[in-house]
């Protein structure tokens, strides 16, 4: 078959589609787990910008909980390869411009709104797993273990 | 099928007054409550409800579903009281027997999923002497404890088993029929049976709910197909079994079933079942290789009587060792090349499975996701509506959007997106997983293949130095050979005939039952639920006239055989009347009902609760046709209750001659609940 000619022989064109974005990256979607996180992990609704990425990072898959509940909690094995998500500190920013969080010396905590919403998602049925995955990590996520993973010391 | 209403008593217990609450006593026919708004005629509605065991059935779900009246602070004459404890009778009647009911709403011993049952009028009750049913547990609908067998078994309801969404089987909880006799004041005008509870997971209950009331026949088509289609579904699933259990017999010998799949087919034949036996290159029918086989034995044999004369050859044993040795090495070259094959498919199963898995979770995120957009969690933050939150500036529905070259898709094309996506990869998976099977399989039977010749070469190798050994051990090691493979092909065979048997069983009586099925019509309608749908929809007609509605004529209104709801041109009237036509439908509709049930047989129980039917101001004309309408019900024994915060005056103008019952409960100003004498 003449490829040429299949092309010229009928008029064509070429149409955008709309791009397929994985859903964490949905401002919504992940606004919504930053103010789970700091419900239910924080301490009083509060956490270091170090927490929520450790948390996030968690969040995204198996390995990245056993690995980092091996090195705080057993003490043993090479120190978890912690990425940070520039997508979770821009979520960070919408959310304090929105007013759900407000920030002070880097420590990030939920305004009256915040935990309004935090408190509605707990009850709905969403985020089952990343709730119970949360509920799970909170004794392994106080703030001088996230240190230590994240600094070795 | 009846139900009427006597008196609802509502009793609060505070500390240094009262007791207060609130007495009504209800006729037959029209019975108007009025009261001013905020003053408590919802939560004296939803009290009766309440005490049905129907707050579910109104839209509260495990919320409280009164004002803080009845559970912490009361005001009366500008003083307020802390609450104790509340509880409310209603005295129902079924036509001949006449029963109160008690429930707890608030008390700290009490329990609120109990309802104490009583023959007798309200002043006669004795919590002692009542007997306690529950609600809001397992089988409140079908155990000898549970309220509403009671409650149905009063009205003369058999409820029907209806199938639910998740596959199995309930009975139409009541719950569901409530909206049907009561439209509750905040939602329940939005459009008819808005406070259904969907939770139930029962299948179509809208239209369950309308089938029953009305007791139309295509219900029990309904179950009759319901039946049915479980039965095909056993049917397969034994069809699924044989299949398996032969392909697993196929296996012993190394061959695979043909002429059968693991679904029922068209071209079905008993005669074309059989077991394909890969031998060497080619494929042979079971049937074949075992004629082929009993021939290699017969020759083996003669030539064991020829040989045993004849001394050991070497040479011909070194001949044969040669031949071996070439097998092996070909052998041992498509094993390899299979082993390589193998890795591959596992690897890509391996990637399709991952691939598959993220899908799933991208697909579990954007559910949550729907769920908190439809919710508007965040609704009101400019992220939502698409704008930075900072400087106000449009952005991109995503967080990173310098990975974003194009528009991104809404969160519902997404999760259609990702539905297609799954769709596509677990045909995938299922395909390369049923390659890699067969390939492993493949890869067995050629390492047996290579052991097998190996252990003969080294058998042929001892045979040259051991002097013991004569022709005839190969001979008779053949021939033993062959007889167990014959042995195990036999049985095979006899296993497939059976097969044979049972599948062509099976397969009559799936296509009988599949006929049946079909022979079902789709809208099952009998001819008598016609009639009733159509007298339904001239019913309606004529009380949209009397009420004025004016979106459109009232005579292009129709009742759909397929909703059983109002439709205009087979479109189910959504928004396309005005809000105060909207009412006016609920209410020719519910009320069409309930005169319907006069010349029909039907479960109805004759009995409707109109919470501020006035909702949205339909003209005063309108509104007095309505209680018109309304107050006919009297001369049928049969019961309207309808609660407004209209003005007495113009109540007055609009009752003029009405023969019904009106309670007006504001005269002093106050709220509803008042000390009880």
């Amino acid at each position: 078959m003449d490829l040429k000619q299949l092309v010229t022989k009928k008029s064509f064109y070429i149409s955008e589609r709309k791009e397929f974005i994985s859903c964490d990256l949905r401002p919504t979607w992940r606004i919504s787990l930053l103010v789970l996180i700091l419900r239910l992990v924080g301490r009083g609704n509060k956490a270091t910008r170090n927490k929520v990425h450790i948390a996030n990072w968690a969040l995204k898959n198996n390995e990245h909980i056993d690995s980092y509940l091996q090195y705080t909690e057993q003490k043993k094995g090479k120190r978890p390869f912690i990425n940070l998500d520039p997508a979770m500190d821009k979520a960070i920013d919408y959310a304090l411009f929105s007013k759900l969080i407000t920030m002070n010396n880097n420590r990030i905590q939920l305004t009256a709104e915040g935990i309004r919403v935090a408190n509605r998602l707990i009850k709905l049925e969403v985020f089952e797993i990343e709730k119970s995955i949360l509920l799970q990590l909170k004794p392994a996520l106080s703030e001088e273990k996230v240190t230590k993973a994240l600094e070795g010391k | 099928m009846s139900l009427s209403l006597k008196r609802l008593l509502v009793k609060i217990k505070t500390m240094g007054g009262g007791p207060f609450g609130l007495d009504i006593t209800f006729d037959q026919g029209l019975v108007v409550i009025r009261l001013d708004n905020t003053h408590g005629k919802s939560t004296c509605l939803n009290s009766i409800a309440y005490a049905l065991g129907m707050e579910k059935g109104i839209g509260a779900t495990s919320r409280f579903p009164f004002t803080p009246v009845m559970n912490k602070t009361l005001v009366f004459e500008e003083e307020s009281y802390t609450v104790v404890s509340s509880e409310v009778f209603l005295q129902i009647s079924n036509g001949t027997d006449e029963f109160s009911l008690q429930r707890d709403i608030f008390d700290v011993h009490g329990d609120t999923n109990i309802i104490k049952v009583q023959k007798g009028s309200i002043d006669d009750f004795l919590p002692e002497l009542s007997d306690k049913y529950y609600i809001n547990k397992q089988n409140d609908t079908s155990s000898e404890r549970g309220f509403y067998a009671w409650l149905c078994k009063f009205i003369g309801w058999s409820l029907p088993q209806v199938p639910k969404t998740d596959g199995g089987e309930s009975l139409l909880y009541p719950a569901t029929i409530f909206p049907l006799l009561f439209v509750e004041q905040k939602r329940g005008w939005t459009g008819i049976q808005s406070t259904l509870p969907y939770y139930f997971k029962i299948k179509d209950v809208r239209k369950r709910a309308i089938e029953f009331i009305m007791d139309l026949g295509v219900h029990e088509l309904l179950v009759k197909k319901q039946k049915l289609k479980i039965k095909h579904g056993n049917l397969l699933n034994y069809w699924q079994q044989w299949h398996m259990q032969l392909s697993n017999k196929a296996k012993l010998v190394r061959g695979e079933v043909v002429g059968l799949k693991k679904q029922p087919h068209k071209e079905f034949s008993q005669i074309a079942i059989e077991i394909g036996i890969t031998q060497g290159k080619r494929q042979m029918l079971l049937d074949d290789l075992l004629d082929a086989k009993r021939n290699s034995l017969k020759i083996v044999k003669e030539r064991r009587v020829q040989e045993s004369n004849t001394g050991f050859d070497v040479q011909r044993i070194k001949a044969l060792i040669m031949e071996k040795e070439l097998s092996q090495q070909v052998t041992q070259d498509n094993l390899d090349e299979a082993n390589q094959k193998l890795q591959l498919l596992a690897s890509n199963l391996h990637s399709v499975d991952i691939r598959l898995k993220s899908l799933n979770e991208n697909k579990r995120k954007y559910e949550d996701l729907k769920k908190v957009n439809e919710l508007g969690l965040l609704d009101g933050l400019s992220v939502e509506e698409g704008s930075c939150p900072a400087c106000e500036q449009p952005v991109a529905d995503a967080l990173l959007p310098n990975i974003v070259e194009h528009d991104v898709m809404s969160a519902e094309e997404s999760l259609g997106y990702l539905k297609n996506q799954i769709k596509t990869f677990s045909f995938i998976l299922d395909n390369t997983r049923q390659e890699f099977e067969d390939q492993q399989q493949f890869v067995n039977t050629t390492r047996d293949d290579l052991f097998e010749v190996k252990a003969e070469i080294r058998r042929l190798k001892e045979s040259i130095t051991d002097v013991s050994k004569t022709n005839l051990e190969e001979f008779i090691r053949e021939e033993v050979k062959l007889e167990e493979s014959i042995k195990l092909l036999e049985e095979v065979r006899v296993f497939r005939e059976r097969v044979k048997d049972e599948v062509s069983k099976l397969h009559r009586e799936i296509t009988i039952t599949e006929t049946s099925i079909n022979k079902i019509p789709k809208d099952g309608l009998t001819k008598l639920d016609k009639s009733k749908l159509f007298k339904l929809k001239q019913i309606l007609i004529d009380h949209e006239m009397e009420y004025g509605f004016s979106s459109f004529s009232p005579n292009d209104l129709n009742i759909s055989f397929d909703s059983y709801l109002p439709t205009l041109e087979n479109y189910d009237l959504g928004f396309d009347t005005s809000a105060s036509d909207g009412i006016r439908i609920i209410w020719g509709y519910l009320l069409g009902m309930l005169e319907l049930s006069r010349d029909y047989e039907m479960n109805h129980p004759g009995l409707l609760i109109f919470d501020e039917p006035r909702q949205q101001d339909a003209d005063p004309v309108s509104f007095s046709s309505l209680l018109k309408k309304a107050a006919g019900t009297k001369q049928h024994n049969q019961q309207v209750i309808l609660a407004t915060s209209e003005k007495t005056t113009s109540l007055s103008v609009a009752t003029q001659g009405l023969d019904f019952k009106l309670i007006d409960l504001t005269e002093s100003g106050e709220k509803i609940m008042r000390p009880l004498p």
